[in-house]
């Protein structure tokens, strides 16, 4: 186990390093940094000024590696455009994003688990029938959307829930539910799949000639087989709503990550962006290690390899 | 009293064609002690009868029975959660995988304490750990308290098979159903899962309903036996006497068609032509009636059940029928006389290289060790060891999907590396195990057979159809399944199938791994048959890989064996079955043999 962390956690290094550098690399070729600090009306010698103030005048392998030695201390520097440091921008905008995605994740498994399972039991009854039918519908239903909508009867008609703004957690449930709704016609699909699978397996064969029964057979020997690829799925999803939440933040005017990522890149401001993607991407890497643990922990023939 | 007696067993499932009735009015007991057998080829009904028993059909299933009485004490109508006291305590099965009958992800231990737990609920932890590990060092796994906390991926096969064999008697069994449980199993380890079950029958005095395809396996195994065909016993009667002696035709093709250890190199094995009818529908009279040599008019009306002593059959012929095994004279065999290698490995060494950390070089595996042989024209080598013994290895280096590490494969004198593609596909062929995996389920059989005309792109497209067309018929397929997929064929027909693809670029080697061991005992001598026509009609060179010494034993002239990646002995078929020089050659044939005495 030790060792597949370890080995992780290497990955999680290799990744941040390529991540980085392409950014970097696509940030100074896409446009000039100097004109976004000096802004389009600055003469030719005030460019030349600034860009031996904030070393853009050296080779970009030097400025990368600078940039690289600084953020391994912490350093992230500078946003070009508020002036504010880099990091407690984005941690604070990564705290209500993160919060999000986990709140929407957990309302897509705890839907689609029960549904899912009960769905595999009952193959090609009403209730699969009913499972498959909210999945599609879920699935055709961007979530703006359903996000809009959950407005209009919440917050509007009912006046039960704050449309907009994180200033307790209830401005987060709507949102959640929005994205939650988005993420569930895939789990539920790949659980059901994973159960009927399961279910049909020789060993639940083998269990229900032990005598088993059923609630044991299907909690303990199907599920544990059909979760594993859930797990995997959960951890790409999250990475997946950390970068595209920015449409639902900004239907619930959310202070997130992905409306200040859209911000920074539309004013090229270099630092933020590439602290952004960089920590998006460190997230995606940790997340996956959780996942990978815990299916370690759940599947045995994983452990060794 | 019996242990079990069951009368007038029905199975009926539920499909989209109509109820499928698929045991039809079985009849049998077993007493204390004592094995009986159930044997036929697949979709017989014989897996479903002991499946039926404890009520563990799928869903769709539905059972009836006059009487199913389980130590005089009748189950048939019992409700299921009574039923499930008696799943696994009283009554207890084991499987054909033990690889997939063993779930994947909870400990030997959790698997084999569960059930006795459940259905003792004043059985303590400990105890039940006790118990395991008692049966378990019983069953012959040793460290039996390292076990329990190991996953079945860390078991061999056969300790898999024994752990399976050990959870089973962690209740108080007096039935234990054996469905296929040595199938999945290398010969040697056969013989040793065989010995184990043999020994704990008369130690627990179980009753064992031991379910096979396999007649050597009954002969030797089993008291008493029962032949089914579509889903009713067509025979019953003592092991021994019912196969050295069979009543009912359907009996008889079977036994013939499956090759013995004694049945000389390129003889006809019998001929069982056809496959089992669908149980859908009208299912009146005699139902092998479309399959037997025997036929007559009134084999449609109601059939007999003949009762002599212990044996009973149910046909219209009343008259004994002798055993009508075609051995085809040995002036069939084919003769080899001294021609030109064909093939030839001089000491070719394979070896894979593990990946470590970082990209790094792990250990190497050696798979293949020093191979030298050499296989003239026309003739045909048996490949045999146990699984992992490199035999496959051998074969993928013959095909040029392997790199030597070092060593030179020569095929009609030039090295196989060094020919291209093209070339290559010209002078040898595969034919896999499993034809189910190895054609591609989107094309039509029609396009899998002409596709190696296609790559070479000599002929025109009517050319190459007609060619395609003519070896399909030649290996015995129908044009009506030309335009078919894969999945809508038999698993007989598929490998037809797979030797048609193999034929059609008119390779002079012919690599055949495992084509039969997927396979049916009627299907497989269909199989066996077609290779050794095709052999002769077309001058082919056979390189046969298989475990299944009775099958080599009847294609081969030659015979190496293989362990741990090493040519152990080779030589002539007879020489080397007969005279084993090796100490594991010797090994096993006894193993192959114990299954007969």
């Amino acid at each position: 186990m030790s060792g597949l962390i370890g080995r992780k956690l290497a990955e999680a290094a290799l990744v941040g390093l390529i991540v980085s550098f392409a950014t970097f690399l696509l940030v100074n070729w896409t446009g000039d940094l100097a004109i976004s600090l000096g802004g389009m009306q600055a003469s030719k010698e005030e460019l030349v000024k600034l860009r031996a103030a904030y070393g853009l005048d050296r080779p970009l392998l030097v400025q990368y590696v600078d940039w690289a030695r600084r953020a391994l201390s912490g350093d992230l520097g500078r946003s070009f455009f508020s002036q504010e440091d880099v990091l407690p921008l984005i941690l604070s905008r990564l705290a209500v994003t993160s919060r999000l995605a986990l709140a929407a994740l957990l309302v897509g498994i705890a839907t689609a688990a029960p549904l899912g399972i009960l769905a595999a039991i009952y193959q090609g009854k009403w209730i699969d029938h009913l499972a498959q039918t909210i999945a599609a519908l879920s699935q055709a239903m961007p979530s703006f959307w359903s996000g809009l909508l959950l407005i209009l009867f919440f917050g509007v008609n009912l006046k039960i829930l704050p449309i907009s703004g994180n200033d307790d957690w209830t401005g987060y449930i709507m949102p959640a539910l929005a994205l939650g709704w988005f993420v569930f016609p895939i789990m539920l699909r790949l659980l059901r799949a994973g159960m009927v699978e399961a279910l049909s397996a020789d060993y639940v064969r083998t269990a229900r000639a032990k005598g088993l029964d059923p609630k044991r057979i299907v909690l303990k020997h199907a599920l544990r087989n059909a979760v594993l690829p859930v797990v995997s799925l959960a951890a790409v999803q999250f990475g997946q709503l950390l970068g595209g939440s920015v449409v639902v933040e900004a239907v619930f005017a959310l202070p997130g990550v992905g409306q200040l990522a859209w911000n920074s890149i539309q004013r090229a401001d270099f630092p933020v962006v590439q602290a952004v993607v960089l920590l998006v991407a460190m997230i995606f890497v940790v997340v996956n290690l959780i996942a990978d643990i815990i299916n370690g922990v759940l599947d045995p023939r994983i452990r060794r390899a | 009293m019996p242990v079990l007696d069951v009368e007038e067993l029905h199975v009926r499932i539920a499909t989209r064609n109509g109820p499928l009735h698929a045991v039809r009015g079985v009849s049998f007991s077993i007493e204390h002690g004592e094995t009986f057998a159930l044997v036929g080829e697949s979709g017989c009904g014989k897996s479903m009868t002991a499946l039926s028993l404890l009520d563990l059909m799928p869903q769709n299933g539905k059972r009836e029975a006059k009487r199913l009485q389980l130590d005089g004490v009748e189950i048939g109508g019992l409700p299921e959660p009574e039923l499930r006291q008696i799943r696994g305590d009283r009554a207890a099965m084991i499987f054909q995988e033990p690889m997939t009958a063993l779930n994947p992800v909870l400990t030997i231990g959790e698997q084999l304490t569960e059930g006795p737990r459940l259905h003792h609920p004043d059985l303590s932890k400990d105890a039940a750990k006790r118990r395991a590990i008692e049966l378990l060092e019983r069953c012959g796994i040793s460290q039996p308290e390292l076990r329990l906390a190991q996953y079945p991926h860390e078991l061999s096969g056969g300790m898999r098979q024994r752990a399976m064999i050990a959870m089973a008697l962690m209740g108080s069994p007096r039935l234990l159903i054996a469905d296929e449980p040595t199938t999945a199993l290398d010969v040697t380890v056969q013989a040793q899962i065989l010995d184990l079950l043999r020994d704990l029958q008369r130690e627990f005095d179980l009753a064992i309903l031991f379910i096979t395809h396999d007649l050597t396996l009954v002969k030797n195994f089993a008291t008493r036996v029962g032949v089914m065909y579509a889903g009713e016993l067509v025979e019953t009667g003592l092991a021994h006497e019912v196969i050295s002696a069979p009543r009912h035709p359907y009996t008889s093709r079977l036994v013939a068609c499956a090759p013995a250890l004694d049945t000389p190199c390129g003889a006809q094995l019998g001929w069982l032509p056809g496959i089992p009818p669908r149980l859908i529908g009208d299912l009146s009279g005699c139902q092998f009636r479309f399959r037997c040599e025997e036929a007559r008019t009134d084999c449609d009306g109601s059939i007999p059940w003949h009762v002599s002593g212990s044996r009973g059959y149910r046909c219209v012929l009343e008259s004994n029928l002798q055993q009508n095994r075609k051995t085809l004279s040995v002036s069939q065999t084919i003769t080899t006389s001294a021609s030109e290698a064909l093939l030839e490995l001089r000491s070719v060494t394979i070896a894979y290289q593990s990946m470590g950390a970082f990209l790094t070089q792990g250990p190497s595996f050696v798979a293949l060790k020093n191979a030298s042989l050499v296989l003239p024209r026309g003739s045909t080598l048996g490949l045999v060891g146990e699984s992992g013994s490199g035999k496959s290895t051998l074969a993928r280096a013959v095909l040029g999907l392997e790199k030597p590490v070092s060593g030179d494969i020569l095929i009609g004198g030039k090295a196989v590396g060094s020919l291209d593609p093209a070339s290559r596909a010209r002078a040898v062929q595969p034919v896999f195990q499993d034809p189910n995996a190895s054609l591609n389920p989107r094309h039509t059989v029609l396009d899998i057979v002409r596709a190696p005309l296609d790559v070479r792109g000599e002929e025109s497209k009517i050319e190459r159809d007609s060619r395609a067309r003519a070896m399909l018929e030649r290996c015995g397929l129908a044009y009506y399944h030309f335009n078919a997929y894969p999945s809508q064929l038999s698993g007989g027909q598929r490998q037809r199938v797979a030797i048609a693809r193999a034929l059609v670029s008119g390779p002079s080697l012919v690599v055949c791994d495992e084509p039969t061991s997927a396979l049916d005992v009627s299907i497989q001598s269909q199989i066996l048959n077609l290779l050794v026509d095709l052999q002769r009609e077309f001058n082919l060179t056979y390189l046969f890989i298989s475990h299944n010494l009775a099958v080599v034993r009847q294609l081969a002239d030659r015979v190496a064996v293989m362990l741990n990646g090493e040519i152990v002995e080779q030589g002539p078929a007879d020489d080397v079955l007969s005279h084993p020089q090796h100490a594991y050659t010797a090994r096993l044939l006894g193993s192959a043999a114990l299954a007969k005495v």
